[in-house]
């Protein structure tokens, strides 16, 4: 007798995320070696959400966005972020054109939307997407156009080369469900990659593997994945952590508990599972925390990262998982062991 | 997918309609929203006992006023009240069998709902029926105080239980007052309903009713109530009860409420524990360990199967030496053991992807649940050399494609 809640026992959450494997395995003809990244950021784009990358210049940022877009099908766009980089230059201008303003719209009307090193532009230019992310619409000149759906911002900043840039603010960085990094790729896979693009790049013959109502289809299955009472107070107590630790001046919000959720029900999709374990809880909670966590001066002084604390709290936070001391108890030494 | 909470609270709901012969429509009404109500914000389940059984007082509370009326005594009142009484705790114990059952991811429960139709006796049997579900299984034992329903009661309790609400509700049906007596009671609640006929005497506006042999009482259409059997009917010249009503009341109905309760025993039977058999020697289970030879894992469900198997194997490979950091998931911990014992490793990922859905929130199938008993079982049968102390289970523990890929 099969229990209800088996694992990919609904034949079309297994079909959707048959989807998105292939969707993975699309872009792992890219990207050597980045699985990981490439589920995770999967994994937000399901749950909704925008992501920032950061990492050096050459690690494969632009080409996980473009091969993303790809595999999903959607419209691309990319806009390089520059400090003369207007608004109207993201969200659209209106032109007076045969007697009557009319909306041109700008490059933010795509489904899959690459800023550029997002740092490069003046924060005026940086607030001209807060309304897009958060609401999935622009307002120009009063009036209100929606953005198409699905919506993905995906942002790169280069962490290094901080001259001439523009800080995220704390409520941009909050609109960005996760914050990924490519990372190199070791020796081998490097070898692999050199292989692999020697004749052609991939990325000029990557097809679709999924359309836009595929997406939106598995964005709706991910909202349906189980995620039990105490794995709920799990989380929270993960976030609830942020706010009182010794070195945090600035504690996660709501929205990162929200968004912990979304990913973590993400990741168990995408895994094939229909509820989420602990394991998705803390793989979400490494990508959406620290870019949302203000450290104190000392422990800016002391070089401590924010992924570093938050690696310390889901050290310290207790899963729920079964009383044994009580079975030890209340069992017997078990007869198997001889 | 999960039994859907709708459709749950809508089974919760339906519970009180086998009180639906003996209360007026407007109470069974309440009492299904008060339970549709617990079912929906488990913060009221504390009360749903005290209120129900408040409400069924307080129907009756006229009659105190029809027994002095008629001339009768307080204490003839006394087997009516206690009858009230049990029929709402047997109402009780057979929601909570609901919610147990729901928790172990068993419809057995649903069983419950048809028998109560057939049964002249429904409350009586249903609640024996629900106490069968309720019982206590050896992993309850084995996970005591994680939320069952009977803490740490012994395990024939609530079997006790329904076997005195079954012997209680028999003997108050014989203990109920004199047919004439009661017949007034009743008289007086139904003249206290309506104004059409204010002086009936005796029984009288209850000759024209139809009658339903419901919990040892006789119960009519407009809210007449008697004690005794058959015989009493007989004796009154009461109107004869429809033909359905008739047959459920008579033979027919009886040999429908044995096939009923035969298929309850059945049910129950059939997710009862296996009888654990003790293990000769380590090495029997090493080449295909038997789930009865584990000993360990006896519950009725494969969800406390398995929850027992992980609980048994995390306590014996702390004896081994590598306890669980109560920050570790079971994955985490599991990996972390497959490393130390690579021959142990297939049926540790083995127990890790049988318990993650059954502790989380998801389901198991029965296979699932028997590979995860026979994985832990090897885990048991094995002799772990001793793990080598870690002061923590850091970053450093994960495996790299954990650490990779996030800032």
């Amino acid at each position: 007798m099969t229990q209800p809640g088996t694992t990919a026992s609904d034949p079309h959450s297994s079909a959707a995320s048959a989807v998105m494997e292939r969707v993975q395995q699309n872009v792992a003809r890219v990207l050597v070696g980045k699985e990981d990244v490439t589920r995770l950021a999967l994994a937000g784009i399901l749950a909704g959400g925008h992501i920032l990358l950061e990492d050096a210049p050459g690690t494969g940022k632009t080409m996980l966005a473009r091969a993303l877009a790809a595999s999903l099908g959607l419209d691309f766009a990319r806009v390089q972020f520059t400090p003369d980089l207007l608004p109207s230059d993201v969200t659209g201008v209106s032109i007076y054109r045969e007697g009557q303003f009319q909306f041109v719209p700008g490059p933010i009307f795509t489904g899959i939307l690459l800023a550029d090193e997002i740092n490069r532009a003046t924060p005026k230019t940086q607030s001209a997407l807060l309304e897009a992310m958060g609401e999935g619409q622009v307002t120009e000149s009063g009036v209100t156009h929606a953005l198409q759906q699905p919506f993905v911002v995906i942002a790169t900043q280069n962490p290094v080369e901080h001259e001439g840039t523009y800080a995220l603010p704390e409520a941009q960085l909050d609109r960005f469900l996760l914050k990924l990094s490519v990372g190199y790729p070791d020796l081998e896979q490097e070898v692999q990659m050199l292989g692999r693009l020697q004749s052609a790049h991939p990325i000029d013959t990557l097809g679709a593997v999924a359309g836009p109502a595929d997406l939106l289809a598995a964005q709706r299955a991910v909202r349906e994945i189980t995620v039990s009472p105490d794995l709920q107070r799990y989380l929270a107590s993960i976030v609830s952590a942020t706010r009182t630790h010794s070195r945090i001046s600035l504690g996660a919000g709501p929205r990162a508990s929200l968004g912990i959720q979304a990913a973590a029900q993400a990741l168990a999709y995408l895994a094939g599972r229909d509820f989420v374990t602990p394991d998705d809880v803390k793989a979400a909670a490494r990508g959406v925390l620290p870019h949302r966590l203000l450290l104190n001066i000392e422990a800016r002084m002391a070089d401590v990262s924010a992924a570093s604390l938050v690696e310390e709290i889901l050290g310290t936070v207790p899963v729920p998982v079964e009383a044994v001391s009580a079975v030890a108890q209340a069992a017997p030494e078990p007869t198997a062991a001889g | 997918m999960h039994f859907d909470a709708r459709w749950g609270t809508l089974a919760y709901a339906a519970l009180p309609l086998i009180l639906w012969p003996l209360l007026p429509a407007w109470a069974v009404a309440l009492l299904a929203a008060l339970y549709a109500l617990a079912a929906r914000w488990p913060r009221l389940q504390p009360w749903r006992l005290a209120l129900g059984t408040l409400l069924l007082t307080a129907l009756y509370l006229p009659a105190i006023s029809g027994v002095l009326a008629a001339g009768g005594w307080l204490i003839d009142l006394v087997p009516l009240f206690s009858l009230l009484v049990l029929s709402g705790l047997a109402l009780w114990l057979v929601e909570r069998a609901a919610e147990q059952a729901e928790e172990r991811d068993s419809r057995a429960w649903m069983f419950l709902l048809p028998l109560a139709l057939l049964s002249p006796h429904p409350l009586a049997l249903v609640s024996l029926g629900a106490a069968l579900l309720l019982r206590r299984g050896a992993d309850d034992v084995a996970l005591q105080g994680r939320g069952q329903p009977w803490g740490h009661r012994a395990g024939g309790r609530q079997l006790a239980l329904a076997a005195l609400i079954v012997v209680g509700i028999l003997l108050l049906s014989f203990a109920l007052p004199s047919h004439s007596l009661l017949g007034q009671v009743q008289t007086a609640l139904w003249q206290a309903s309506t104004t059409e006929n204010p002086s009936l005497p005796g029984i009288g506006g209850c000759e024209q009713a139809n009658w339903t042999f419901v919990n040892g009482q006789w119960v009519s259409d407009n809210g007449c109530q008697l004690g005794g059997g058959g015989a009493l009917q007989q004796e009154d010249g009461l109107k004869t009860a429809s033909p359905l009503v008739a047959a459920l009341g008579g033979p027919t109905g009886r040999w429908l409420a044995l096939l009923g309760a035969a298929l309850a025993a059945g049910l129950w039977w059939r997710s009862a524990p296996r009888r654990p058999r003790r293990v000769q020697s380590a090495a029997a289970l090493d080449s295909e360990p038997d789930l009865a030879d584990a000993g360990l894992f006896t519950a009725p469900q494969p969800l406390h199967r398995v929850r027992a198997a992980y609980a048994h194997t995390e306590a014996h490979l702390a004896v081994a030496g590598l306890v669980r950091q109560e920050a570790e998931t079971p994955a985490e911990y599991l990996r972390r053991a497959a490393a130390i014992w690579p021959a142990q490793a297939s049926a540790l990922a083995t127990l890790a992807a049988a318990y993650a859905p059954v502790r989380y929130g998801g389901g198991i199938t029965e296979a699932q649940s028997d590979a995860a008993e026979r994985s832990a079982a090897l885990i048991l049968a094995g002799s772990l050399p001793a793990a080598p102390v870690f002061s923590d289970h850091s970053t450093a523990d994960r495996p790299r494609s954990e650490r990779q890929g996030l800032t």
